[in-house]
């Protein structure tokens, strides 16, 4: 009871701010000692320099060595090669005091490397198939070129700076109240005969051994220990990149504002338009040119903060470049800043963006084949109150007969915050109620947190309390700190034995209140805590392996992922586990899918669910989605209907409300509202094969689900910072309506090449066919938002609705054929079980359709080995130009008539082809 | 007594009446139907279950959707899922033609129930199957009062064949192996 009241108090407290998120409970660049002191040598430039006769080359790197030659500290740089154009960077102290963090777990596993060769004369330059780096030794820099055209730049800027660990000085720079732990912290090094460092200018900052934010103090024992690093990217014209930020997709310039900062944040009520830190931190930016793309991941798991310099293009700059005759004005820049670490970058040469993105994965990662439930439509809210709640809401999706298939619950299903238990009196028979769930073919998400209640009787508390399995404090005592239980602890994912441990608890034999098919949501895991500094955990806090949390704070979340995929796979091997989780890091999407976090039921939130999406997909993250209708707040019908419309395209599609906002299944609104509900609902489940076939190929290529225009339309100037549209693989154009009160929206389409050419776009509703590129006004109602199918693709689709998508297994698919300028058509269809890891051992169905010449024919990529009862039902053709009087089917050497019927815009529906999905066959239009 | 005389022809005359009204030739026609329908609406469908939806290469096989009553002389035939209301309308037309119930559109009598939607409007060309979105499927068992009135007992078409017992006879699960128990009582 207290601790409610507590929470209470402090939504109130929150709540009485009204306007949002109050920036001041957040560090600015200025108020962090490490950012400030990094950002200052943007000013000076660095001075370091490559050590004559260090050079020493494998067969795949190379080894040197770098002195700062302000301080004379040595460091040790190594240039690796790895297959696909990617290069990696990393620097670290040559002799450090004691060892930098270095982080593990991002990465999928140990990059594969490549051959160099490398060629010495005044440069250093390592080449490797069409891409080389050459690096200069003094001032040290890196350039690298891919097909010889200069792409990125390391240290061009001379803003490399790296904070070597040192001992305190001897006279405490402040008297403050860190002095005896200042002085212990001597003690403990006094063993320690490393010679004395020249003072430098890093222990001037008052911050630099000791710091204070509002009422917190980190007693930062081991100094200043920054690394920052500048790229340049020459062949760009814009960056993108480094979710997440409530932002454009295009990042914006930081001089005169705050850089955009990397460090996983509970933001109450966050604000858009804005660079501050959110729940995730992804630092993998993309630089992109009409010619090049490419991209730098800087792995580094501390605070990091990225101050970006680009040539803001308006009229008045062009206006000077035209006079100027300069085409070319500096390249952009990012400067990365983190707290501790090393350097360790990743250069990824592109040369296009879906190169530079699938290069990015091959790193990281991707999520694998979700099940269909988890790609179709999840009703959540805080909170079903209980199971007759739960009950009742999926009976009232029967009864309007609306397609759903997760239901969610929140919080307030545990026994006091406790989780691995639930409330006896509101869910007394849990089993059942997820019985009656899953005979309709409907799942369950349960959220697992990461704070663990203190509470004597708590067997997950006792557990973790006895075996030391939680995070510690300086002084290694369990970590106390303040969250929805009240005073709560946070398990150590970091180690191993905390993870098998955590894992363990998912079993159905300990876990006997859920059955294998309901699914897990992790909240809270930045960690948040509600009296932390900055609502998170303090820096000096230490985990396993001794490391501070300021080094692996961003990578909390993804250790506490892996723990619960761990334990959800070990619960049941044969099942692909579904996880959504709030705060993320490089790699995270291995595991599970995110959402933007707690947004608000406003206009300006719908579109920035678009932009943030975007940034994450290139960023890995593909399975992405919005709360549909705002968490924070009540969404007017209007806004509820557009946000619906536009969730429907994105990959993760969950309407989800807090727990003061007016209850709003879409029952509850008029029937018009109700009607446009349900008609992006099934809009949705209609397109289940396209999102299925694109995931697929995201786990085996690492191309993103959605994708920004430029990623197919790399010339188009115009293009590049559009993000208010997005597009589904190469074969769906969406412009969502994100505006109230609209009766047309312009929509941009894409130019091929400079005489702005572009692909024909049908419109999917109607077929009418755009032929040009440029902005385009199309006309909107309440219940359409612009939706157009790529001239030359194929988009496999289910068009008989279900009560949920698992019942859709064996239904029968359409194809939607949109021919391009030739007459051309292609598409890919995946299908399986949708559930087990069958697939992996080749029980499926990868299917390329391909028309042209009148001929619709089917080329199996893979074997098709899986057994599916789906046949074709019907094939509408777009952009045909005639009408035939009918086709003829051929199969296993039989041939068939089939009818044609017409649609709008001269589309037609070739009538009931009626083939299985794993027989070859070829399907002929006769023309009269 | 003359009075209790007067009530007791009273009382002949309305048995009398009541006799005679139930010899009328229509009523007992209404009531032969009735027992038929309901007679066929209880047996078992046959030769439905293999019916192949229109899946598998090849023609649909123009399965015997119609189900034969009982193997009397005057067995009637109904469609599975259709409304009892609409008995006559699913015989072909003078054309040998379907006209979809709302008279949208005329189709080969063979596109009936052929797992192919052709009635989009209304569904109505595929009573058994769950080709049509807004297709209604009639439950077998109709709790009906003997004129025929009462409410239709009636599941969405997405419904069927979905391996979810909807109909309380589980008449809507005729291909999969759903199990359905009847709980109609």
């Amino acid at each position: 009871m207290r601790c409610s009241l507590f929470v209470c108090l402090i939504i109130g407290a929150l709540f009485s701010y009204g306007a949002g998120v109050d920036p001041s409970n957040f560090k600015t660049c200025e108020q962090s000692s490490f950012c400030r002191r990094s950002r200052k040598v943007q000013s000076a430039g660095s001075k370091y320099a490559l050590i004559r006769g260090t050079l020493n080359t494998y067969s795949d790197s190379l080894t040197a060595d770098l002195i700062n030659k302000e301080n004379h500290h040595q460091f040790t740089l190594k240039l690796e090669a790895l297959v696909g154009n990617t290069f990696r960077l990393q620097i670290d102290e040559k002799q450090p005091l004691r060892p930098r963090y270095r982080v593990e777990h991002a990465l999928k596993g140990k990059p594969e490397t490549t051959r160099i060769s490398v060629e010495e004369s005044d440069e250093l330059t390592i080449t490797v198939g069409t891409s080389k780096a050459v690096i200069h030794g003094d001032p040290f820099r890196i350039d690298f070129y891919e097909h010889d055209v200069h792409v990125v730049s390391v240290n061009a800027k001379n803003w490399l700076y790296f904070e070597h660990l040192r001992q305190k000085a001897q006279t405490p720079p402040e008297p403050a109240e860190g002095n005896d732990q200042a002085q212990q912290q001597q003690q403990d090094q006094q063993d320690n005969s490393e010679e004395v460092q020249p003072a430098s200018e890093p222990i001037d900052d008052p911050g630099a051994w000791e710091e204070n934010f509002k009422s917190h103090h980190d007693s930062k024992p081991y100094g200043p220990q920054a690394v920052a690093l500048d790229f340049s990217f020459p062949a760009a014209e814009i960056l993108f990149g480094i979710p997440e930020h409530a932002d454009s997709f295009q990042l914006k310039s930081t001089s005169g504002t705050d850089p955009y900062r990397l460090y996983n944040l509970d933001v109450f009520e966050y604000v858009v338009d804005s660079k501050m830190a959110l729940y995730g931190s992804v630092p993998v930016l993309y630089a992109h040119g009409p010619k090049r793309t490419a991209g730098v991941y800087w792995q580094n798991s501390a605070e990091s903060w990225v101050d970006i310099y680009t040539t803001e293009t308006n009229v008045v700059s062009s206006l000077v470049n035209f006079v100027s005759g300069s085409r070319k004005s500096t390249p952009p820049v990012a400067h990365f800043i983190s707290e501790s670490g090393i350097v360790d970058a990743f250069i990824m040469l592109g040369p296009q963006p879906l190169d530079a993105f699938k290069q990015y994965a091959a790193l990281t990662g991707t999520h694998e084949l979700p099940q269909s439930f988890a790609l179709a439509y999840h009703q959540s809210r805080w909170n079903y109150n209980d199971e007759r709640d739960v009950t009742s809401v999926s009976a009232k999706f029967d009864e309007f007969n609306m397609p759903m298939d997760t239901m969610w619950l929140d919080i307030e299903y545990t026994d006091g915050k406790r989780y691995f238990t639930w409330d006896k009196f509101k869910f007394p028979e849990p089993l059942t109620m997820i019985k009656n769930l899953t005979e309709l073919g409907r799942h369950l998400v349960i959220i697992i947190d990461p704070h663990i209640k203190r509470d004597n009787a708590y067997f997950f508390h006792q557990d973790c309390t006895e075996n030391g399995y939680y995070v510690k404090t300086r002084e290694g005592n369990d970590y106390e700190g303040w969250c929805w239980p009240g005073s709560a602890s946070y398990p150590d994912f970091f180690n191993p034995v905390v993870r098998d441990y955590y894992a363990s608890q998912y079993d159905l034999s300990k876990f006997k209140t859920v059955s294998k098919d309901v699914m897990i949501w992790n909240d809270m895991n930045e960690p948040s805590v509600f009296n932390g500094p900055e609502v998170t955990a303090p820096k000096d806090l230490v985990h396993y392996g001794n490391w501070e949390h300021r080094d692996v704070h961003n990578l909390y979340g993804h250790m506490h992922l892996m723990g619960t995929f761990a334990g959800l796979k070990q619960r049941d091997p044969e099942q692909r586990p579904f996880i959504l989780t709030r705060a993320h890091f490089a790699g995270s999407q291995r595991y599970a899918a995110i959402w933007t976090g707690d947004n608000l039921a406003d206009w300006a939130h719908l579109q920035h669910s678009i932009k943030m999406c975007l940034t994450e997909a290139v960023a890995g993250f593909s399975f992405c989605g919005a709360d549909v209708g705002g968490f924070f707040g009540n969404p007017d019908s209007e806004l509820l209907e557009r946000w619906y419309q536009t969730g429907a395209f994105l990959p993760f599609f969950r309407a989800h409300a807090h727990i003061d906002t007016k209850r709003r299944e879409p029952w509850l609104f008029p029937e018009r509202t109700r009607a446009v509900i349900k008609s992006a609902l099934l809009t949705r489940y209609s397109y289940l094969p396209l999102w299925y076939t694109s995931f697929y190929e995201l786990e085996q290529t690492g191309a993103p689900v959605i994708r920004p225009l430029l990623t197919h339309y790399p010339a188009d100037k115009e293009a590049f910072a559009i993000d208010s549209q997005l597009l589904v693989q190469h074969r769906l154009l969406v412009r969502p309506v994100m505006q109230q009160g609209v009766s047309k929206v312009d929509v941009y389409f894409p130019a091929i090449d400079d005489k702005k050419n572009g692909d024909y776009w049908y419109d999917v509703d109607t077929f009418q066919r755009q032929e040009r590129a440029g902005y385009e006004s199309i006309p909107v109602t309440d219940d359409k938002i612009p939706v157009f199918q790529r001239g030359g693709s194929i988009v496999p689709k289910k068009e008989r609705p279900r009560r949920s998508s698992k019942l859709m297994l064996n239904d029968p698919y359409t194809l939607v054929i949109c021919l391009d300028r030739q007459g051309k058509a292609a598409g890919t269809l995946f299908l399986d079980d949708e559930k087990s890891y069958a697939y992996r051992n080749g029980e499926s169905i990868y299917v390329n359709y391909e028309f042209a010449n009148n001929q619709l024919t089917n080329r199996f990529i893979t074997k098709p080995l899986y057994k599916s009862d789906a046949w074709i039902e019907r094939i509408i053709i777009a952009g045909l130009g005639y009408v035939p009087i009918d086709a003829t089917i051929t199969a296993k050497g039989i041939s068939q008539k089939l009818e044609i019927e017409q649609r709008s815009n001269g589309a037609i529906v070739v009538r009931k082809p009626a083939v299985k999905m794993n027989v070859d066959f070829a399907l002929k239009l006769n023309a009269a | 007594m003359f009075f209790l005389l007067i009530f007791f022809v009273g009382i002949s005359f309305i048995a009398y009446q009541a006799f005679s009204l139930n010899q009328l030739p229509s009523v007992q026609q209404l009531r032969r139907k009735h027992k038929q329908m309901m007679q066929s609406l209880g047996s078992k469908q046959l030769d439905v279950d293999d019916f192949d939806g229109g899946g598998g290469f090849g023609p649909g096989k123009d399965a015997d959707l119609a189900v034969p009553a009982t193997q009397g002389a005057d067995a009637i035939k109904i469609i599975r899922g259709i409304r009892l209301f609409d008995y006559d309308a699913y015989k072909p037309n003078y054309k040998g033609n379907f006209k979809c119930l709302d008279g949208s559109k005329e189709i080969p009598f063979d596109h009936l129930n052929d797992n192919y939607c052709d009635c989009v409007s209304d569904g109505s060309d595929e009573p058994s199957t769950n080709a049509c979105s807004n297709g209604r499927f009639y439950c077998k068992y109709q709790k009906r009062h003997i004129t025929g009135r009462g409410l239709d007992v009636w599941v969405w078409a997405s419904r069927v064949n979905d391996h979810v017992c909807d109909c309380c006879d589980g008449s809507d699960e005729w291909t999969t192996n759903a199990n359905c128990q009847n709980h109609c009582a």
